[in-house]
């Protein structure tokens, strides 16, 4: 990583150089060791600020949205990607949010990120380095160096990957990381809550939803959450009440799931965030595996031309309300 | 003073909940949340819980009225307030951060009832502090892990047990309810076990204090660091949510048919329509003013209102900020920067 | 009984004020109590049930007896709730908030009153309590404008009941008009220049959109106003009204509470988050 942190400067700084980009999105030094907090590289001597490393695995893609909307009209975004940040970057790009030439990726791929509170609990305290290898981590603390398996602390998202480096790049750092077969266990937290009886699932549902705070993180943070006015603030009509009662944070909850179906591109930022742990992945990924198995994708997080709920076509076979097919 | 039965806070906690309706740390789903106590021990190694227990004072949302008819034959009804309750476990700083919240809420002319109805209704036992959290900084913003400020009865765990002592009326009442938990502290010595509690190594603390930076508000409203730090929040409501001190609240009709309850909720200030006004005029419109205000209310604004910070140093902030907006790293780099 | 919870009300008249009816006066009664006493400058709560509430600036002036007086021009939800509201409709009440103009500061100084549109609510209060304890106040003199003749509130007071009281001179400007109107056409700032007033012994007291304020403000300094000398009120989103809520705050001044008058001297201090 060391020598990857070396080279993403190297790229950020002839990026800025040729003038390509105006601001360059990626890492930087956080209060805490393990918590690197994303910046906004606005020119080249800042350039050396920026840091990648085990613990850099912020989402980043979302910022694309306002920085789209703050910069010149010509100028150009860089941004430094993983798999994750890749697929975020696609969502935005299929839903028109931003244009492809407007972006400078630097694509990384990515081993898998540490999760500062796994590595915590494991070393009694929060390591200063980490090295991700083949099949281990090596974490290293201010008094000793402990080897532990890749399961016990890369974050969660990073163990059901499938996709290490982004499809899209202008520039890669270090080896692409071959794109894994589709997790077999992929969605065994699904399977699981299937088996159980409606009841019970309804209670763990109402469990979790009881606990959410409404505090939009997971919104803000969602690469496919790019709407104008969310439906969620809208005043009138108004489908979302502010009480928090359990029937509107069901409301809530679903609506959020459910105008993301089929988009999700299954990058875990939501979960991520979450201060209080809802399980907002369950939800995405019980949508995923429908459309998945409604529609015959493999790969139902993927964002393409003909998304099975994405997809606009003047043939709908469902046809067009009005004249609007012909326009 | 008195020592918990066994060594062990769980008969104490059983016989609370005998005749009381207990509220306590729980795990729930791996989470550890301030919530409804359900027969289990305390969680291990808990420092704070990700909700704070303000929301026994100051729900998440609540009805205030109901009523019946929009513009013809109203008739408004208040809503009744819940029992009283018993906060177990509470941690020092959560204590003060109540105690916080009243002198706003409950200060002069308007004092808030329904906040002030569950504050007296409300027996907080405190759990002084063994051992400072990863985020913990409490000492640095005036308070102290063995701090009773806001509490009832004081917990203070030490090598033989846990000691107990009630602060107030309503605690000592408590206390006798509960005999049957309790052994009488012989040999206990109350003063030095909170004075271990007060000593506790708290290294964040003990690197940076708010107390340089707050003198000359306008440096601080004026300093480069809030654009910087603000570049990468996300406009999300977590930071408000989690603190134990934030009271901001809003007001909001729902109406069904003919009924509606007008409810008061929490809110954020960091929300991008937290101060927007008809005519989209909006006084904060960016991350930068919005972060500045949450820190100065903090730093500044409470102290100059309270004469005391509007943090109690819990670090749920520090901690659940995605993007690391941290209140200690803001300080620090306003020690610098300003 | 919690202060977040409003009384009924019953609203008696409504009085459009300007041709558009984008203004309306809004007569109202509380159901079950006497109308509570006020001063000039302070703001109720006013709730449509099931829509919402909004701070609104008393336009009457305290009577014993008498209903309380709101003028609203419809600007969001909740006011335009308040505007499809008929006689006889209950909406709910709750105040008097805020702190009010200095009126016994001010005996016997002369007066300067500046407003814009609407913003001549609040300063009605001001004025017709003036006008009643006439001999308690020096020269008062009232320069108001609005968009075009037709935007002009409270004509009645100002072109019959305001220019017969001895001693009080009005001054009225629109920003356009057609040929029924033979008045000034300019805006306020620059008519109030134009008039020019002399700042001694007097308060000026101005209240009106945002924009205008501040083109006022620069055009009274440089008339020679001092800056404590300048009053003005703010509006800004409430919620509570009582200081609780935390929405309002400027810097560590509460506008619900602390405000809504404040001198232009305590707003430089200020941040300008408004
Ligand atoms: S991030 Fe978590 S707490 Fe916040 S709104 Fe989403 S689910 Fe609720
Ligand atoms: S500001 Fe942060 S650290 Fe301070 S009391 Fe609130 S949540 Fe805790
Ligand atoms: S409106 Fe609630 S504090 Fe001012």
């Amino acid at each position: 990583m060391r020598q990857l942190q070396k080279q993403l400067r190297q790229e950020a700084e002839d990026a800025f150089a040729d003038g390509h980009v105006e601001v360059f999105i990626g890492y930087q030094e956080g209060f805490e060791r393990a918590r690197p907090v994303p910046v906004f590289v606005r020119d080249r001597e800042s350039v050396q600020e920026m840091v990648l490393n085990e613990f850099s695995g912020v989402s980043l893609s979302k910022y694309l949205l306002r920085e789209a909307e703050r910069a010149q009209e010509d100028a150009s975004i860089g941004i430094v990607a993983r798999g994750c940040d890749g697929l975020g970057i696609e969502r935005l790009l299929y839903d028109q949010c931003i244009s492809r030439e407007q972006l400078y990726i630097v694509g990384v791929g990515c081993p898998g990120v540490v999760d500062p509170e796994k590595a915590a609990q494991l070393c009694g305290e929060i390591p200063v380095a980490a090295e991700v290898e083949k099949q281990q981590v090596v974490l290293q603390t201010s008094s000793e160096e402990l080897t532990v398996a890749k399961e016990e602390v890369l974050r969660d998202k990073c163990l059901k990957c499938d996709d290490p480096t982004p499809r899209i790049y202008d520039a890669l750092l270090g080896e692409e990381i071959q794109r894994g077969p589709v997790r077999q266990n992929r969605f065994d937290g699904v399977e699981q809550l299937e088996a159980v009886s409606d009841d019970e699932r309804y209670e763990f549902w109402v469990r979790q939803f009881d606990r959410c705070l409404r505090c939009f993180a997971c919104r803000n943070v969602c690469p496919a959450c790019s709407c104008v006015t969310c439906s969620l603030e809208e005043e009138e009509p108004q489908w979302l009440k502010r009480s928090t009662s359990s029937s509107e944070q069901f409301m809530f909850h679903f609506t959020r799931a459910y105008h993301v179906a089929g988009r999700c591109v299954s990058c875990g930022a939501c979960e991520e965030v979450c201060p209080v742990g809802v399980p907002l992945m369950l939800l995405n990924e019980k949508l995923l595996k429908d459309v998945g198995e409604l529609f015959e994708e493999p790969s139902p997080h993927l964002p393409s031309e003909t998304e099975p709920l994405g997809e606009f076509s003047y043939d709908d076979p469902e046809g067009w309300r009005g004249e609007a097919g012909q326009s | 003073m008195k020592m918990a039965a066994a060594g062990s806070l769980l008969p104490l906690m059983e016989a609370l909940s005998e005749s009381n309706d207990l509220w306590a740390p729980i795990v729930e789903d791996g989470q550890v949340v301030f919530g409804r106590w359900k027969g289990e021990s305390l969680p291990d190694n808990y420092r704070v819980t990700d909700n704070s227990p303000k929301e026994l004072l100051l729900p998440q949302t609540e009805s205030l009225m109901r009523f019946e008819g929009v513009y013809d034959q109203l008739d408004i009804k208040e809503e009744p307030i819940e029992g009283p309750k018993v906060a177990f476990g509470v941690r020092p700083c959560d204590a003060a951060a109540l105690d916080l919240i009243a002198e706003v809420l409950g200060s002069d002319d308007y004092p808030d009832e329904r906040f002030g109805q569950r504050k007296d209704s409300t027996t907080v036992v405190t759990l002084a502090c063994d051992e400072a959290g990863e985020h913990c900084f409490c000492r640095a913003v005036g308070g102290s892990p063995a701090s009773d400020r806001g509490s009832d009865i004081m917990i203070y765990p030490t090598d033989e047990g846990y000691l107990l002592r009630a602060v107030t009326g309503a605690g000592q009442d408590i206390l006798r309810q509960c005999e049957s938990a309790l052994d009488p502290a012989e040999g206990g010595d109350v003063e030095s076990a909170a004075a271990d509690c007060e000593d506790i190594e708290m290294p964040l603390a003990e690197e940076i204090s708010p107390d340089g930076v707050t003198e000359d508000w306008h440096r601080v409203f004026e300093s480069p660091i809030w654009e910087q730090l603000a570049g990468r929040c996300r406009s999300c409501g977590i930071c408000g949510y989690v603190c134990p001190t934030c009271y901001c609240f809003a007001l909001f009709d729902d109406l069904r048919g003919n009924s509606g309850v007008r409810f008061r909720g929490w809110d954020s200030c960091q929300f991008e329509d937290y101060l927007l006004m008809a005519g989209d005029h909006n006084p904060r419109p960016t991350e930068t003013e919005r972060t500045r205000q949450r820190f100065m209310h903090k730093l500044h604004y409470f102290v100059s209102r309270w004469g005391e910070y509007g943090c109690v140093g819990c670090g749920r902030c520090a901690d659940k900020c995605p993007v690391g907006i941290h209140m200690l790293a803001a300080i620090k780099e306003l020690e610098e920067v300003v | 009984m919690d202060p977040l919870v409003p009384e009924v009300a019953t609203i008696r008249k409504i009085t459009p004020e300007t041709a558009s009816a984008d203004v309306k006066t809004f007569e109202v009664q509380p159901d079950e109590s006497e109308v509570f006493s006020y001063e000039p400058g302070q703001y109720a709560m006013l709730s449509v049930f099931g829509v919402g509430e909004c701070p609104v600036s008393i336009t009457s002036t305290y009577e014993p007896g008498a209903p309380l007086e709101f003028s609203i021009k419809e600007v969001g939800r909740v006011t335009g709730a308040l505007h499809e509201a008929q006689v006889g409709h209950k909406i709910g009440v709750r105040g008097p908030y805020g702190n009010h103009f200095p009126v016994k500061q001010w005996q016997g100084r002369r007066l300067l009153f500046i407003g814009g549109g609407i913003g001549l609510a609040p300063l009605r209060s001001l004025i017709n309590y003036c006008v009643r304890s006439r001999e308690n106040f020096g020269e008062l003199q009232l320069v108001y404008g609005a968009r075009s003749p037709k935007d002009l509130c409270f004509k009645e007071e100002l072109f019959d009941n305001w220019p017969e009281v001895s001693g009080m001179q009005v001054h009225l400007t629109v920003d356009a008009a057609g040929d029924d109107w033979d008045g000034e056409v300019a805006l306020v700032p620059d008519f109030l220049e134009e008039l020019s007033f002399s700042p001694d012994d007097t308060i000026a007291v101005t209240c009106g959109p945002p924009i205008m304020i501040r083109f006022t403000i620069e055009a009274l300094k440089r008339m020679g106003f001092a800056d404590h000398k300048i009053v003005t009120t703010l509006e800004i989103k409430m919620q509570c009204g009582v200081g609780n809520c935390g929405r309002c705050n400027i810097g560590d001044k509460y506008v619900c509470v602390d405000g809504p008058v404040f001198t232009y001297q305590e707003l430089s201090s200020l941040p300008q988050e408004y």
